[in-house]
């Protein structure tokens, strides 16, 4: 985590749902309104954790592909 | 002098869902699930019919039928009175239309985009059993990965979804883009001045996935409805099903099993498969005695400019606002 709160997660080789949980816990952990930039796969990480995200009302700001993966930058809702 | 052979019209049992077995005095009695879902009540009756009249085992068909093998001639009878009794009914088998196959839909698939099954259920109520020049297999599929292969069926449906965007609620976030691309057509595009996605009508494959993956719900449905596939089977010649119309309604599509099944009786030969009867006579006449002019597909209808009313057509798509132009 940086001096402003906003924190990074590297969750390439984490299966569904861990790399959801994981998220989640980083998550609960921040303030409103901070950014959190996960790396997540491609398949069904990508399909699934920003569905998640929606469900709990966490914001999705940017999706970046990064070779087989996918950079996500998540706002804590 | 030897006792005089009871005669077995393995037609008439056929038509009724018993079909003889390798071993001629054993049947196997196939019980009719429409769409695939069979209530748990229902399935522990069938399971204990198959222990006390079988070998205590039951198959499970491709068509999604559950068969209770190994049925003795001499008890066919006791059976059939207690499946009437319990309310099982049973399938069939020869030519005519087989129970109508379904996945699990868009109730319980996420993916799915209609009601396969309920859909399907329906349909089979209404046209299950009708007598067809050669078997007449249909299927629903939720959505366009078709697991229930609609393409490999007499008549195939699946369920497909427009999309639209409501440009206020993207905040360009490009998941949709990225999903598309690794899934479906390739058919957006994020574009960088405006900062949000464009769909490409004609890589689109409808399946919904960027309606499904917005974490804004800036993703709407246009229209819902069904892609319908004609002629396709598998078996020792196999033939790939041709589509013929897209964003057909549930209700069309019962009009269109109708039409299929009647085209087919007036033009097949017996024996020959629905497939085999389109090549044979050629797919512009079944076009043009089938669907001309009601159904098309989604490319024909944007030739011809007049889209057709899906089940949730509300909003006008930029295309329709081009003629005007």
């Amino acid at each position: 985590m940086d001096a402003k709160g906003n924190g990074f997660l590297d969750l390439r080789g984490v299966a569904c749902p861990m790399n959801w949980v994981r998220t989640k816990m980083v998550l609960e952990d921040m303030e409103i309104g901070q950014k959190l930039e996960v790396i997540l796969d491609d398949g069904e990480p990508i399909r699934n954790v920003p569905r998640s995200l929606k469900d709990e009302g966490h914001k999705l700001l940017k999706v970046t592909p990064d070779g087989n993966c996918f950079r996500i930058v998540i706002e804590r809702g | 002098m030897a006792e005089p052979k009871k005669t077995v019209d393995v037609r008439a049992l056929k038509s009724s869902g018993f079909i003889r077995q390798t071993e001629s005095e054993y049947f196997v009695c196939r019980l009719r699930i429409p769409g695939g879902n069979a209530s748990s009540e229902k399935l522990i009756q069938a399971a204990e019919l198959a222990k006390k009249y079988g070998r205590g085992y039951c198959h499970l068909t491709f068509q999604q039928s559950v068969e209770i093998p190994y049925v003795k001639l001499s008890e066919m009878d006791a059976l059939k009175a207690e499946l009437d009794k319990l309310g099982l009914r049973m399938a069939n088998c020869g030519p005519r239309v087989r129970a109508i196959s379904a996945c699990q839909g868009c109730k319980v698939n996420p993916y799915g985009r209609v009601d396969a099954p309920g859909i399907a259920a329906k349909a089979d109520e209404k046209y299950f059993g009708m007598d067809t020049p050669a078997k007449f297999k249909i299927a629903y599929s939720g959505c366009n990965i078709g697991c229930p292969n609609p393409q490999e069926n007499d008549l195939g449906f699946h369920g497909m979804v427009e999309p639209d965007l409501v440009p206020d609620l993207c905040n360009g976030c490009t998941l949709c883009v990225q999903l598309c691309k690794s899934r479906a057509g390739e058919s957006l595009v994020m574009n960088t001045k405006t900062n949000l996605p464009e769909r490409d009508d004609n890589r689109c494959t409808y399946c919904g996935e960027c309606l499904f993956c917005c974490p804004t719900n800036a993703w709407v449905s246009k229209r819902i409805g069904h892609a319908v596939y004609v002629g396709g089977k598998h078996g020792r010649f196999p033939r790939w099903a041709d589509r013929v119309a897209d964003f057909v309604s549930d209700e069309d599509t019962y009009e269109l099993i109708e039409k299929c099944v009647a085209w087919y009786n007036l033009n097949g030969k017996r024996g020959e498969r629905f497939g085999t009867a389109i090549d044979r006579l050629g797919m512009d006449k079944f076009k043009k005695d089938v669907l001309v002019p009601k159904f098309k597909t989604a490319k024909e209808w944007d030739h011809h400019g007049d889209r057709p009313k899906g089940i949730n057509y509300h909003v006008l798509h930029s295309w329709d606002t081009e003629e005007s132009r």
